[in-house]
């Protein structure tokens, strides 16, 4: 078969997107690809730019792989521009001297950042904000600034002076018009979303025309408006709104739009039937379209085209929802009412800093348009009526009130299939619906299938109902039952656990279980009641709760013997104290190995020899490490101001005291910390659930990172930290994480799951938003005061101390377990499973109860 | 060839409630399992017969409806104690005993076998 020669100029998230849409579809192998991106680096996700200086990497953003585009049989030329199209002879000649010959030809360049050609706008403290490259150079800057200058109120020069407040500097919004956000919001929402991005300390001028930009002699610049006023400022960052990049387009003779914009029709043809053009670059029916959604829809359907069939662009819906420095904004339709006959419905309300506004047709039946600021959580709803044409209440003003029954709430299942529910993906009721249908039934797995909610997310809530209805209906279950014996959930169990102050396992199951529990709950209620009471592990009424590497206070191996490990508290080991653990290793030859945690693991005691050995540590000054629970495990450091000469901050001293501090603390999952003492990281803090590094003001944190099967980088969570703000937020942080995490969930995925994400979170944690930060610090420090070293513990309790003989009946040690010398430290012999003859039988004539019954 | 008989083992002291316990007879490890709520013990085989290792008896106890089980402390492979029977597809069955409570007497149902090193507790 002959390929199609296809040429894509512009890699952005829509090019990506057209190349992902004919990898999903299965057709790109019909294609020969030549790929020109521009920037060094391929697509990444420029709605989520700000993130990159908050926490995400270039890895965490990026969209296009490598390996994909290659495995695709693409053509890519990285850091390459297109300097000609010759329309003629179909040729592409790019920067790298090569010509390129096509049959059909896919403009995706995009759009460049406009900036007002004042006086002094090229200064060297000027920037854009739109790439990667920008945002460096941007950061760059930052690194000697105090103040910055966002030129545009709009969305994108929100998102900006979001950027500016991440990095540190105290940040002006400079805005032509009277209101933030023109486009989107009316008078009222702007100046309620103003207010709220005040509160956080952005100031925001308004009517201001910018007439000229000087340079001081200290290189900072000074603003001059047409007012008079002036606004001095380190960096300024141009954010006034886009334009087409249309030029190469315009050179080869491709007809333009009068006000700029490569012209498409409904197939995104061109005026050259060869050429193609998608998002940002295209002017359909006179307009530009400045957001991804429709961008995806553009190469959806220049794809079908390509293909000989049809999905025409119609336009798109340009309804927006997003989270603005924290504050929640989302306009819908006709949000600022300007349809023939359109009445509204306004809700402020000054005390919880919201306001809602509906936009309705003269008949008021339907709903045109919205408008929510503070709080967006109707969204999703009256997206629906609007998109659907769907027939409003009685009393429209009533969905503005959703928990006041009867007017409330659109019932999910009354949504025709056809409802869209996800704009960014184009995902309706009845693809979802299908999704369940062949098998997909829980949320996570429709979204992996459909894409839903995998955009900008703002549909989650909602995609997550529907699925919910789905499986339902379909006679399946959605539940959060830890296991069969409790119909609960894990948080649920911590509550009640907490409120009725019960004290052990057979309380809670006799009072909400059923059955006798088993290896699921067991060791998630005895999680539980030690993050609660803090109550020694091997109590006769606990013992059978817990599993073998808490019954045993080790790490069970996989020949059923046990590793040591006593704490040493973010690697600062003494001498004296690394012979005692060379001379217990040597008594009971034990194998030993340095872990990656920085601290050092005894391997291969039997479970009887561990009371001797820990006798020994313990002695000599050592406690537990709780390498074997589900707890706070260590904190690793770098050796900090003290010795290293590139250390900003005292990472030791800090490590050492947070790992006494949360010693001990039992978790939904194993938790570890790690401390640098500066930018360098060698402590891998951002690896870690806790992380902290050194700034020359104080301690960054990061939270929610883990290695493992799903590697995670930890997200920037606050800066500059004085020690006691640090430990407060940790803290908070724990104890909501212990307090609403499943069973054996890593703090990532937590976080993942947790509705709102890392701002919800920083909401709860920092700015108090659910009330419970005091009664979260009295509980972490009710746990830390009650802190014992279980081993010690353990030693003086002798009922315990029984408990570590291999045999009732026997003072016999087991003869089982085989050792051999391996690089000449002891080894387990490998066991041999006896899979053929199950068991021995023979030889005491056991009896089988089948046999006997 | 001698018959089977009752054999005491341990004391009910020894068991801990709703968990396990091992015991020697000769070189066979027997563990041994008690449900509280209906006074039952249960002996199974003490050796793991996917793993090749003598760790039964530090299981944990847990049940599906009315069957009681142990979950294998190396990787969570569940047997029923009554039976022994693997209730995860494709295990070996573990060995079992006929076992009992005689006032504080745990006795199990069994051969006579050189006890020297099997003393009781």
């Amino acid at each position: 078969m002959l390929l199609t020669r296809l040429a894509i100029i512009g890699n952005g998230m829509v090019g990506h997107h057209l190349i992902q849409t004919m990898a999903d579809q299965g057709i790109i192998d019909q294609y020969a690809i030549t790929l020109f991106c521009e920037e060094p680096t391929l697509a990444y996700d420029r709605v989520n730019l700000t993130k990159y200086l908050s926490g995400s990497n270039a890895d965490d953003l990026s969209l296009g792989k490598m390996t994909d585009y290659e495995a695709w049989g693409l053509d890519v030329k990285l850091g390459v521009t297109v300097n000609n199209i010759d329309l003629a002879s179909r040729c592409v000649t790019a920067s790298d001297g090569s010509q390129t010959v096509y049959d059909k030809l896919v403009l995706a360049t995009g759009s460049y950042p406009f900036v007002p050609p004042v006086p002094g706008h090229d200064n060297d403290a000027c920037f854009v904000y739109r790439t990667l490259a920008d945002l460096d150079a941007i950061e760059a800057a930052s690194k000697t600034a105090q103040n910055g200058v966002v030129v545009g109120g709009g969305l994108l020069g929100l998102e900006a002076a979001k950027a500016l407040v991440d990095l540190g500097l105290t940040t002006h919004v400079v805005e032509f018009s009277d209101r933030l956000m023109m486009q989107q919001l009316d008078a009222e929402g702007g100046a309620l979303l103003r207010h709220k991005i005040t509160q956080i300390g952005v100031q925001i001028h308004t009517q201001k025309n910018t007439q000229r930009i000087d340079l001081q002699d200290d290189g900072s610049l000074n603003m001059i408006f047409a007012d008079g006023q002036q606004l001095a400022t380190d960096l300024l960052v141009f954010s006034a709104g886009i334009r087409p990049r249309d030029q190469l387009a315009g050179d080869a003779g491709i007809e333009l739009g009068e006000r700029g914009g490569i012209t498409i029709n409904d197939q995104c043809l061109t005026s050259d039937p060869h050429v193609y053009a998608i998002g940002e670059c295209a002017l359909w029916q006179g307009r530009i379209f400045g957001l991804v959604a429709p961008g995806y829809q553009m190469a959806k359907a220049a794809v079908a085209h390509l293909q000989n069939s049809s999905q025409p662009f119609t336009g798109a819906d340009m309804s927006t929802k997003l989270k603005l420095m924290g504050v929640d904004v989302a306009s819908i339709g006709d949000a600022q009412g300007t349809s023939i006959g359109a009445k509204s419905y306004r809700l402020i309300d000054e005390r919880s800093g919201s306001y809602q506004k509906l936009v309705v047709n003269a008949k008021g039946n339907k709903l045109l348009g919205a408008i929510l600021v503070g709080d967006a959580s109707l969204y999703g709803e009256l997206l629906q009526y609007c998109l659907n044409s769907l027939e409003l209440p009685e009393q429209p003003e009533m969905l503005l009130f959703p928990n006041t029954g009867e007017a409330s709430a659109l019932s999910k299942p009354t949504l025709p299939d056809s409802a869209t529910i996800c704009a960014c993906h184009n995902v309706c009721k009845g693809d979802l619906n299908r999704a369940v249908e062949m098998g997909h039934v829980n949320i996570a797995d429709v979204k992996a299938h459909t894409k839903a909610a995998t955009g900008c997310g703002g549909c989650g809530p909602m995609v997550a109902d529907i699925v919910q209805a789905a499986v339902l209906a379909q006679g399946g279950e959605v539940n959060d039952d830890l296991c069969e014996h409790f119909a609960y959930s894990r948080q649920a169990l911590y509550d009640l656990v907490r409120i009725k102050q019960l004290q052990t396992f057979d309380e809670v199951l006799a009072q909400y279980g059923r059955g006798i529990g088993c290896e699921i709950c067991k060791p998630a209620l005895a999680s539980i009641l030690a993050s609660c009471w803090n109550q020694f592990v091997l109590s006769q009424d606990q013992l059978a709760q817990q599993d073998t590497n808490d019954r045993f206070l080790a790490n069970i191996q996989k020949n059923g013997t046990y590793s040591v490990v006593p704490r040493v508290a973010a690697g600062e080991i003494k001498p004296a104290q690394l012979i005692v653990l060379g001379e217990v290793a040597q008594e009971f030859n034990l194998y030993c190995k340095i872990t990656g945690g920085q601290r050092i693991d005894l391997l291969g005691a039997r479970q009887e020899q561990l009371p001797a050995i820990w006798q020994r540590l313990i002695d000599a000054g050592f406690e537990t490490g709780q390498a074997y629970g589900k707890s706070v495990r260590t904190v690793k450091s770098c050796v900090g101001d003290n010795w290293c000469r590139y250390g900003t901050g005292d990472s030791m001293g800090l490590a050492i005291a947070i790992e006494h501090r949360y010693k001990g603390l039992r978790s939904p999952h194993k938790l570890k910390f790690a401390v640098s003492g500066c930018i360098r990281e060698c402590a891998e803090a951002r690896s870690k659930d806790i992380g902290v590094i050194a700034t020359d003001k104080g301690w960054n944190l990061y939270v929610c990172g883990n290695g493992g099967i799903q590697p995670r980088h930890a997200d920037l969570f606050a800066t500059d930290l004085d020690e006691q703000s640090l430990i407060k937020y940790v803290d908070r942080l724990l104890m909501f994480y212990i307090k609403t995490a499943d069973r054996l969930q890593r703090t990532s995925t937590w976080l993942g799951q947790l509705d709102g994400g890392l701002d919800y979170l920083k909401r709860v944690v920092i700015d108090d938003y659910l009330g419970l930060a005091e009664q979260l610090e009295v509980q972490m420090q009710d746990l830390v005061d009650g802190y014992q070293c279980e081993w010690k513990a353990t030693l003086e309790d002798p009922q315990a101390r029984a408990r570590f003989k291999p045999f009732v009946n026997s003072d016999a040690t087991d003869a089982s377990i085989q050792m051999h010398s391996v690089r000449g430290q002891t080894s387990p012999v490998p066991s041999v499973p006896p899979l053929a003859a199950p068991a021995p039988r023979d030889r005491h004539q056991l009896i089988n109860l089948e046999q006997i019954s | 060839m001698t018959q089977p008989a009752w054999l005491k083992v341990c004391n009910t002291d020894d068991l801990i409630a709703d968990g396990g316990v091992c015991v020697l007879l000769g070189q066979q490890q027997i563990a041994l399992f008690f449900e509280s709520a209906k006074a039952q013990v249960y002996a199974v085989s003490n050796l793991d017969p996917v793993q090749g290792v003598e760790c039964i008896s530090r299981g944990l106890m847990g049940c599906v409806g009315s069957q009681v089980y142990v979950a294998t402390p190396l990787l969570k492979h569940r047997y029923e104690l009554a039976t022994g029977q693997s209730l995860d597809d494709g295990d070996l069955p573990l060995a079992c005993w006929q076992a009992r409570i005689l006032d504080q007497a745990v006795e199990l149902y069994t051969a006579p076998v050189s006890l020297a090193e099997a003393s009781h507790g």
